[in-house]
């Protein structure tokens, strides 16, 4: 059976009136690639800086391998910290940067050589002579990300916390950072617990995320559970890429809702408690709707029509930003392979999707003549 | 702005003509006037004999006045104390202001540190005199804790010299010390204490290191202050704190020897350059850095 490294029992942290962490349990495995998501100010580094132990737990626990936490200063725990902006020491060079934690440790010199130059290659940072003797000004944003990252795993934590380490990056050596730090996690065989605002580097890396949003946990699971089946309205917004309808709940049979929006009849899962009359908020992710051509029959239960208002090419996909109804937005990808057919700007089309993809919240707003 | 523009080393005119007006005002008020004094030096103390070249100013100053080496030696030390307790003093109080004290309350900290600079030195000087008096203010107060019986001897010592000259050179040794922590990013003092460092160990190996130009520079203000001095030893030194700048000034007003103050004045010169010139080796930046601008 694989052990809990990390559990965190019923944590509240309070900073005077604020409440940033409400409640919140969960248990870490080890080895596991553990992501907390959410929005900035949603408690996700307070949680971090509480495994961390640069803050205390205003209620609750913290147990590392089975052992209480809560009084131990950060320097006698077992977990190492990787800063957002780094905080790689700018007086010393590479080498005794990466050294400083077993040099505070009392460790000899010639066994810190050794371990500073083979965490250099783990790192890869090559030739190691030429990078150990570099100042921390010198190297690069991936190079000074890789020298942050070794020099915390170089002491051997049980646990490597990261708090938003890509965010300064460039698009380019982020995409690449993602990977390098997955496979360095393979490599030295480490706890990581990575907090992040961007859903895309949580899904690429974890095993699992806990999606946070003003200092609740909403959801944990592994990527592919909060993708597929998310069980609230924020999950199902903040990951992946949705449309929003909101209308008003006309019938509701074996869990399919019928609501209004605009003239139109549409119809979607229920995903909680809805009754007739209440307002519903859809989301209906991008690569669910099908487009076709004004000639074209739509054979899905929903469809709309709307005009090409632009044409946004991204790469593995292309984004047909539409307007419908009272100039509302509806967004849809088009993926290379199948563009057969080029669109136009200003052209009217169809777009269409399945009742099943479309999920329904009850929403608590006014609804204003169904307005995204 | 460098004054060669690119590969070619060709005089760049545009800084030089922008910066004339201050050039000008510079050699009229400074280098000319030290140009003058240098001529004074080499010549004897006579009105009607100013044409004549004589070493007999610098004979007599450096070999013939054992009092100058006297003066000397005590001016350099009771400015070394300055610096040192000045240090002492301001790098835990700026740490405090830098980064202990909250955000609301960090003006107010540096106004009161400020404050005395507001008032005239001289104003300073006799509260300073009150305080330190034989039976002065701080007399009571020891005598009131039962710390002494007798009368203070502080006064008129070097001493009393040095607390002043700490006194009234704090802000050149906080302003460079707050203003360097200031900027010490606090994830790095976390990093350290995640890394496993000791309270003392962060101070060592992370803080005062990161400080290392402040503290050179702030060392080197304090130190021309104190040794620049007039004021502060001739009303709190007596005989017994006597200054170097006081025997330039009683070479010029009191013996009214022009020639002679003027060797004396030169001397000081020597000494602060060489001063400055030892805080920016130190500190790092060399003299080509500080005057490219770069």
């Amino acid at each position: 059976m694989t052990k809990v490294v990390v559990k965190v029992e019923k944590i509240t942290k309070k900073f005077g009136s604020f409440t940033a962490v409400n409640d919140i349990n969960f248990g870490i495995l080890e080895n596991e690639f553990f992501s907390l998501l959410g929005p900035s100010g949603c408690g996700k580094t307070t949680i971090l800086r509480m495994i961390s132990g640069f803050e205390r737990p205003t209620l609750g626990n913290i147990y590392i391998y089975g052992e209480l936490a809560n009084n131990i200063p950060p320097y006698k725990r077992k977990t190492n910290l990787i800063f957002q902006n780094l905080a790689l020491f700018p007086i010393m060079n590479v080498y005794n940067n990466i050294a400083f934690g077993l040099e505070m440790r009392g460790v000899t010199k010639r066994i810190i050589k050794d371990k500073v130059y083979k965490y250099l290659e783990t790192i890869n940072l090559l030739p190691v002579e030429k990078y150990a003797r570099k100042f921390i000004n010198m190297l690069s944003g991936g190079e000074k990300q890789r020298v942050a990252i070794a020099r915390s795993l170089i002491l051997e934590p049980a646990v490597l916390l990261l708090d938003e380490p890509l965010a300064s990056l460039d698009l380019k050596l982020r995409e690449q950072m993602k990977i390098e730090l997955k496979m360095i996690q393979h490599r030295v065989k480490t706890t990581f617990i990575y907090v992040t605002h961007d859903q895309t580097e949580a899904m690429a890396m974890s095993n699992r995320i806990g999606v946070m949003n003003r200092g609740e946990l909403l959801q944990l699971g592994t990527p592919e559970e909060l993708y597929s089946k998310p069980n609230c309205e924020f999950v199902t917004k903040f990951i992946g890429d949705s449309n929003k309808m909101s209308g008003a709940a006309e019938s509701i049979i074996d869990g399919t809702v019928r609501y209004r929006f605009g003239d139109s009849i549409f119809y979607a899962r229920a995903q909680n408690d809805i009754k007739v009359g209440d307002t519903v908020n859809v989301y209906i992710r991008l690569e669910d709707i099908s487009i076709s051509g004004k000639t074209d029959i739509v054979k899905y239960k929903n469809s709309i029509e709307a005009r090409v208002r632009e044409i946004v090419f991204e790469g593995t996909a292309t984004r047909i930003i539409c307007a419908y109804g009272d100039n509302e937005r509806f967004d849809a990808l088009l993926f290379a392979k199948k563009g057969k057919r080029k669109y136009k700007m200003r052209e009217k089309i169809k777009l269409g999707w399945k009742t099943e993809d479309a999920k329904a919240f009850r929403g608590n707003g006014v609804i204003k003549n169904g307005s995204f | 702005m460098a004054l060669f523009r690119g590969d070619k080393r060709r005089l760049n005119t545009k800084p030089l003509f922008l910066a004339s007006p201050a050039v000008l005002i510079l050699l009229l008020l400074v280098f000319l006037p030290s140009v003058l004094l240098v001529l004074f030096s080499f010549h004897p103390d006579a009105p009607d004999k100013q044409h004549v070249w004589t070493l007999e100013n610098y004979k007599f100053v450096f070999i013939n006045n054992p009092l100058f080496y006297k003066v000397l030696f005590q001016t350099i030390l009771i400015s070394l104390y300055t610096v040192i307790i000045s240090l002492l003093i301001c790098f835990p109080v700026a740490y405090y202001v830098a980064k202990i004290a909250r955000k609301e309350n960090k003006l107010t900290l540096i106004l009161l540190i400020i404050a005395p600079n507001m008032i005239s030195g001289f104003i300073i000087i006799l509260s300073w005199l009150l305080f330190l008096a034989d039976y002065g203010v701080l007399y009571f107060i020891l005598k009131y804790l039962k710390l002494i019986e007798g009368p203070l001897h502080i006064l008129y010592t070097g001493v009393a010299v040095t607390i002043g000259l700490v006194y009234s050179s704090t802000l050149w040794m906080f302003i460079p010390l707050y203003a360097v922590l200031e900027s010490l990013d606090n994830s790095l003092i976390e990093a350290a204490a995640d890394l496993g460092a000791s309270n003392n160990r962060i101070l060592l190996r992370i803080v005062i290191p990161y400080s290392k130009t402040a503290i050179s520079i702030g060392c080197t203000l304090t130190f021309l202050q104190a040794l620049g001095s007039y004021i502060v030893p001739r009303f709190l030194g007596g005989k017994s704190g006597l200054m170097y700048v006081q025997l330039v000034f009683d070479a010029f007003y009191a013996s009214y020897n022009w020639n002679r103050g003027a060797v004396l004045a030169i001397f000081m010169v020597v000494i602060m350059s060489v001063t400055v010139f030892i805080g920016l080796k130190v500190s790092g930046t060399g003299i080509k850095e500080t005057m490219t601008l770069q």
